[in-house]
């Protein structure tokens, strides 16, 4: 063999720049195992700018907010942990885990830190001349990348002014990878008034680069239902860092009960935001919007009701996996009116009705076929809502014998559940010319594999997990379960193994047929009160605290 | 025709569609406009430079790539190597890198791109120990040595 005869080299196949070039390429696990090879190759992968490429390459792969990970400060340690924040969550599921069968004896993961952390800095908001205050309404989102909080909290009035206000503040946790000592620190803050009567619904936070935009939902009770959406951006490493409010909109649609995160997305200048009747497109820039009408006239039963995590939203396309009624169950796609064609927000106060509006046809409907659809099949998407292609998966319960045996006891009935994975994708012939011009609304969508999952019935999918975690390329899902059917409620992530790792935007390579996979499950903490807001990317979970604007920080990995 | 010389010392004469896949020869091309004499290539041999006209050759036509294409783009992390260019790239590991370092001092992005991924590909879910077996690289780390990265690496390895 020539391999042998040829003497060993010392590693330095390739010079430095070249290494860099291909790491760019590889998992940084493989780099670190390069890196034990040899001297020559340990001193390659200790380059410090190579980490700083890797974390930052990280960061736009799991939709990161960079300044997360201030990398000229991070050591070359600090940087590389950073880089595998998403893997070791991976693997630290994957170490909890068991068969699907044994869901009952699945665990939950042991945080490696626990703190209390405290968000009321009555000293900012009140300038320390009064204690500090209760807070009667709050949302909390924990920024991608687990280093920043955005809050936005409801003061009650204060003397002399008896009118409620919002703040809208920014925390710092500190960067992940490193154990939690210190307490959060406020690093912005900006109060609005009026709007006293309404409690915040939903928020949303999108990092771009080096800003963050924020865009939350204000509900108010009684007969005239509606909602006001605001939007606010804050640029970290800007000379101050300060909150810039970047408009605000209220619509009224004489139905919206109640708003999740999932209703809400921001993309560049473009705010989507999902009520009972519509979807409203706001571009807060130029002060203009466009309606897309899923009312069929049916009332208050809007057309999708409202079962969240079916929106994929990418270009100028709104795709909406619709299980409300079995004929219908498809991907049904909107095209974006194309700005010139918004409509300016009249009048001093921006506001639109949005009900009453006749029907928006979809520019395509793609329908699925998948036996025993039925009206509310659970369906859940997994990666990111902004990529085509993108998969999701219908979960239905073998029907036939068991769901018929009747109620006799409160225990659910633990069932057999075929789940069915399918892609949405361009159709574009696998050898065919690529043309400049793409038909736009040529999508299918098709099977890619199929797997079994033993659930309850009652089961269902939880959004404020889901969109965190399906979309963190763990190539998870989440179902939860209610108590009976396990010691008490519970949520489990499950993940298909023997399966290539879904990438984000990435379609599995299944060579046509269907190949089915077997799946895990790890239990998850549980949901309550106000919930979590999850970043697995950096194994930090924030747990709300009832009755109070305190929470904990649950890290899984430091 | 652009006459490129090796480092061998061999003459190659070369389509200019073809070869202006190479930023670094367009750009030469463009500087010094049209000329008789040859573009010496003392990074290059010839063995080398017949691979990558090889290259050139299968996607002359083909647009050129934008030349500020952002590196980091995500799209470029993935390990999907076209059919062709994996074909193109069956080749002992000595010309693999031969190609890679070309590719860099040619500037033709896109072989780079192949040619790092291919790397990339080859040490996915390797050992160090598989690592060495594969590049031919002796261990010459000192057993303290040894011991002092795995404990550097430990908090990667225990999870």
């Amino acid at each position: 063999m020539a391999a042998q005869t040829e003497p060993p080299n010392d590693g330095n196949i390739l010079p430095l720049e070249l290494w860099g070039e291909t790491f760019a390429h590889m998992e940084p696990y493989d780099v670190l195992t390069l890196g034990k090879a040899s001297r020559a190759l340990h001193a390659v992968v200790s380059d410090k700018s190579i980490w700083i490429t890797i974390v930052g390459l990280v960061c736009k792969k799991y939709g990161l907010f960079k300044p997360s990970y201030p990398v000229e400060t991070l050591s070359v340690a600090q940087l590389q942990r950073a880089a595998m924040g998403p893997v070791l969550f991976q693997s630290l599921m994957a170490k909890n885990s068991k068969p699907i069968h044994q869901v009952e004896k699945a665990k939950e993961p042991i945080p490696a830190t626990e703190v209390k952390l405290r968000f009321n800095d009555s000293r900012l908001a009140h300038g320390g001349s009064i204690p500090p205050l209760t807070i009667t309404d709050h949302h909390r989102r924990l920024v991608p990348g687990g280093r920043f909080v955005v809050q936005v909290i409801k003061l009650p009035g204060r003397p002399g002014d008896s009118r409620s206000s919002f703040s809208v503040e920014l925390w710092d946790l500190g960067t992940p990878g490193v154990k939690l000592f210190n307490p959060p620190i406020v690093i912005a803050r900006t109060e609005f008034k009026d709007l006293s009567r309404y409690t915040v619904a939903s928020m949303v936070v999108s990092p771009i680069g080096q800003r963050l935009r924020i865009a939350f939902g204000l509900l108010t009770p009684g007969f005239k239902k509606g909602c006001v959406v605001k939007a606010f951006e804050i640029a970290l490493g800007a000379p101050k860092t300060e909150f810039k409010e970047l408009g605000g909109i209220f619509i009224s649609d004489g139905a919206i009960p109640r708003m999740g995160n999932h209703n809400l997305m921001i993309r560049g200048d473009l705010v989507f935001i999902r009520v009972c009747h519509a979807f409203v497109f706001w571009n807060f820039v130029s002060a203009r919007y466009s309606i897309i009408s899923v009312d069929l006239g049916e009332g208050t039963l809007a057309y999708f009701p409202s079962e969240p995590q079916k929106f994929v939203w990418t270009g100028n396309k709104v795709l909406v996996v619709s299980n409300t009624r079995p004929e219908h169950l498809g991907v049904y796609i909107w095209e974006v009116p194309c700005l010139s064609t918004f409509t300016p927000l009249g009048g001093k106060v921006a506001a639109l009705e949005v009900a009453n509006i006749p029907f928006t046809l979809p520019d395509a409907f793609l329908p699925i076929s998948y036996p025993n659809a039925r009206s509310g099949t659970p369906i859940e998407l997994i990666g990111k809502d902004d990529r085509i292609p993108f998969h999701f998966d219908i979960l239905a319960p073998e029907t036939s014998v068991k769901a018929a045996q009747p109620h006799t006891s409160h225990m659910a009935k633990r069932l057999t559940n075929t789940g069915v994975r399918f892609t949405v994708d361009y159709n574009t012939p696998p050898e065919g010319p690529r043309t400049a011009s793409t038909n736009d609304h040529n999508f299918i969508v098709k099977p890619t594999l199929s797997f079994e999952i033993y659930a309850h019935t009652g089961c269902y999918h939880t959004p404020a997990y889901a969109s965190s975690i399906s979309s963190s390329s763990l190539g998870l899902g989440v179902l939860s379960m209610p108590r009976g059917t396990v010691d008490e409620d519970a949520s489990y992530a499950y993940s298909l193994n023997g399966l290539p790792i879904l990438e984000p935007g990435k379609g599995p390579s299944t060579g046509g047929a269907e190949p089915s996979g077997s799946v895990s499950v790890t239990r998850l903490p549980q949901l309550n009160y106000g919930g979590w807001s999850v970043c697995p990317s950096s194994g930090r979970f924030i747990q709300e605290r009832s009755g109070n604007s305190d929470a904990s920080l649950h890290d899984y990995l430091w | 025709m652009v006459l490129l010389l090796t480092s061998d010392n061999e003459m190659f004469s070369v389509a200019e569609d073809v070869i202006k896949r190479s930023a670094y020869i367009k750009n030469m091309l463009e500087d010094v406009g049209e000329s008789d004499l040859p573009i010496p290539l003392p990074n290059v041999e010839s063995n080398v430079l017949v691979k990558i006209l090889e290259y050139c050759e299968h996607y002359r036509g083909e647009p050129l790539p934008a030349s500020d294409v952002d590196p980091a783009e995500i799209g470029d992390r993935s390990l999907d190597i076209a059919d062709w260019d994996q074909k193109y790239m069956a080749v002992d590991q000595e010309m693999l890198f031969e190609i890679i370092l070309a590719a860099n001092y040619l500037d033709i992005k896109s072989l780079l791109d192949v040619g790092c991924k291919t790397v990339a590909k080859m040490m996915k879910g390797k050992s160090s120990e598989e690592i060495r077996t594969l590049f031919n690289i002796a261990n010459d780390f000192t057993p303290e040595e040894e011991a002092q990265i795995r404990k550097e690496n430990a908090w990667a390895e225990c999870r």
